[in-house]
């Protein structure tokens, strides 16, 4: 409760105008996040109190999302601040982007694509900060975020993304080292990260990974894609019955599986 | 295990007599790295900057294709017991556009090296989205660079941060001259890219760079912490140093808005 109050806490009257409480629904929830998530704001807001313009949280269809932290322009120590951020110990798991107000239009340019070992968090970001992001401290900025404009080119780049990287880091990499169920694991992933991807040029954006692959079937009405997809389902649930020899059949064919899915998704978009 | 050059040339010739396999499927294999340079480090430089060129109708032939992935896993399992650090090596369909970030390599015969088919690096290029992509990636990775700023005020170091440091180090050194220059839309051979970013951003000091590839071949002299730490710190402010002249080139340039968005009434 402590907590809660010191957060909800007001800056002085005059620099009160565009400022937005706490989500306090979202903050009350007990649970260990939520606790180490208000310990961190808390810490954050008492240490930089004068040189925050906002604190803002965004949820994320893929990850726990994580922190927007922006200071104020004017900042001539940013390193500083960033590295007193740190110090705050962010909540495990969670991204942090420290900014100035003026480089907020950053949080929609394109990300680093680095599979399997991250998600490209910068596809939705902006999105979900602006729809679904709470402001936890200072000025709601979340009009000053632009979202991304060019799904097309975003749909191109992440294609180019699983062909270059897909194939070397997992495919190969798992095959040769026997890995087969976590490599059918993280193609499901791959997959669905991807229909995302592509649902965005639809204006889908309220996705979740579960219900990713129904959504995509009813905006890509494409046989040989669907027909992909289902074969891939059909090696997932045989994978129950299969020894070691079946799994690295089926880690090989869905390989296959990949590439073809690859090449009809590149096709039906161009 | 006392790692030789001789090693990182049988690996080679191994991972050849593989691709010899496939030779009606290959159109092409190149190297790119140390072993493209010739200035492989033994037990330190890693196996196996490779890119092998495929015909296009492998892709499209289910049989084809899961031969020559058999051959290339199997080719993985015999490199990976070769002692020498192993990553896989690339593949892709000739006639696909590489990624944007790999043209440093391709765009400079001193970068790469044809060990296998038809020359063809004159042809490689990056698709027109990947050199968007690769243009606007240093926003981010300056961001992701902001969690090494943790280190630098933590007193004392595990063996295991220590060893991230490192990495963190030789990543930026490798790859935020090519993020830099391609967000300038310059695309240089690897050889090129530190003259051509100063060239673009003449007050840009690029000593940190310089010191890093020191801490790579000379790494008794950083053993000390203080060293390290000095040079993690110069790191962290080279990439806002360099973000900000970044910026302000392509604002000057209409790239990026002059001022920032207004908020909508």
């Amino acid at each position: 409760m402590g907590l809660t109050r010191f957060i909800l806490k007001k800056k002085p009257p005059e620099e009160t105008s565009e400022e937005t409480m706490v989500n306090e629904e979202k903050l009350r929830t007990p649970n260990r996040a939520t606790t180490e998530k208000l310990r961190f704001t808390a810490k954050v807001i008492a240490r930089f109190r004068n040189e925050l313009e906002s604190l803002m949280y965004y949820p994320h269809p893929f990850t726990t999302g994580g922190f927007v932290i922006v200071f104020k322009d004017e900042i001539k120590e940013f390193l500083d601040c960033v590295t007193g951020v740190f110090q705050c110990a962010p909540p495990r798991g969670l991204s942090i982007h420290c900014m100035r107000r003026s480089e907020l239009f950053e949080l929609a340019l394109p990300g680093v694509y680095l599979m399997p070992s991250r998600v490209n968090e910068q596809e939705y970001l902006a999105l979900y900060l602006k729809h679904k992001g709470s402001v936890l401290y200072g000025l709601d900025l979340r009009e000053e975020i632009p979202t991304p404009n060019n799904y097309g080119l975003m749909l191109d780049n992440h294609l180019e993304a699983m062909t270059t990287q897909v194939r070397g880091h997992i495919l190969l990499k798992w095959l040769a080292s026997k890995e087969y169920l976590l490599l059918i694991d993280e193609i499901d992933n791959q997959f669905r990260y991807l229909m995302g991807t592509a649902l965005l040029a639809h204006g889908v954006w309220d996705v979740n990974l579960e219900g990713l692959p129904d959504l995509f079937a009813q905006y890509f009405k494409n046989q040989p894609v669907t027909e992909i997809w289902q074969s891939f389902n059909s090696i997932r649930k045989e994978l129950d019955t299969k020894d070691d020899v079946g799994c690295r059949a089926a880690a090989f064919e869905t390989a296959w599986l990949f590439e073809s899915f690859l090449r009809e998704l590149r096709e039906y978009t161009r | 295990m006392n790692i030789t050059l001789e090693d990182y040339d049988k690996a080679l010739q191994a991972f050849l007599d593989d691709v010899e396999t496939m030779k009606d499927d290959v159109d092409s294999v190149l190297l790119f790295g140390s072993m493209a340079r010739g200035d492989v480090k033994p037990g330190r430089s890693d196996l196996m900057d490779a890119f092998i060129f495929f015909k296009p109708e492998v892709f499209r032939d289910r049989e084809r294709y899961l031969r020559d992935l058999e051959v290339m896993v199997g080719s993985c399992e015999r490199l990976s017991a070769s002692g020498v650090y192993f990553h896989p090596f690339f593949y892709c369909d000739n006639s696909d556009l590489v990624s944007a970030p790999f043209l440093p390599v391709f765009l400079s015969e001193r970068a790469s090296r044809l060990v296998f088919g038809k020359e063809m690096r004159h042809t490689i290029d990056g698709s027109p989205a990947s050199r968007t992509q690769a243009g606007r990636v240093i926003f981010s990775a300056r961001r992701a660079s902001h969690k090494m700023a943790y280190l630098l005020c933590k007193p004392e170091w595990t063996e295991a941060e220590r060893e991230v440091i490192v990495d963190e180090l030789m990543d930026a050194k490798k790859y935020l001259p090519i993020m830099a220059c391609n967000a300038l839309d310059i695309w240089p051979g690897e050889p090129d890219l530190i003259p051509e970013l100063k060239k673009a951003l003449p007050t840009v000091d690029t000593t940190v760079l310089e010191n890093v590839k020191l801490m790579r071949d000379q790494p008794e002299r950083f053993a000390d912490h203080g060293v390290l730490r000095q040079l993690l710190r110069d790191m962290l402010y080279f990439v806002e140093e360099l973000h900000e002249q970044l910026l302000n080139k392509l604002r000057e340039s209409g790239e990026l808005p002059k001022q920032r968005m207004q908020a909508a009434p």
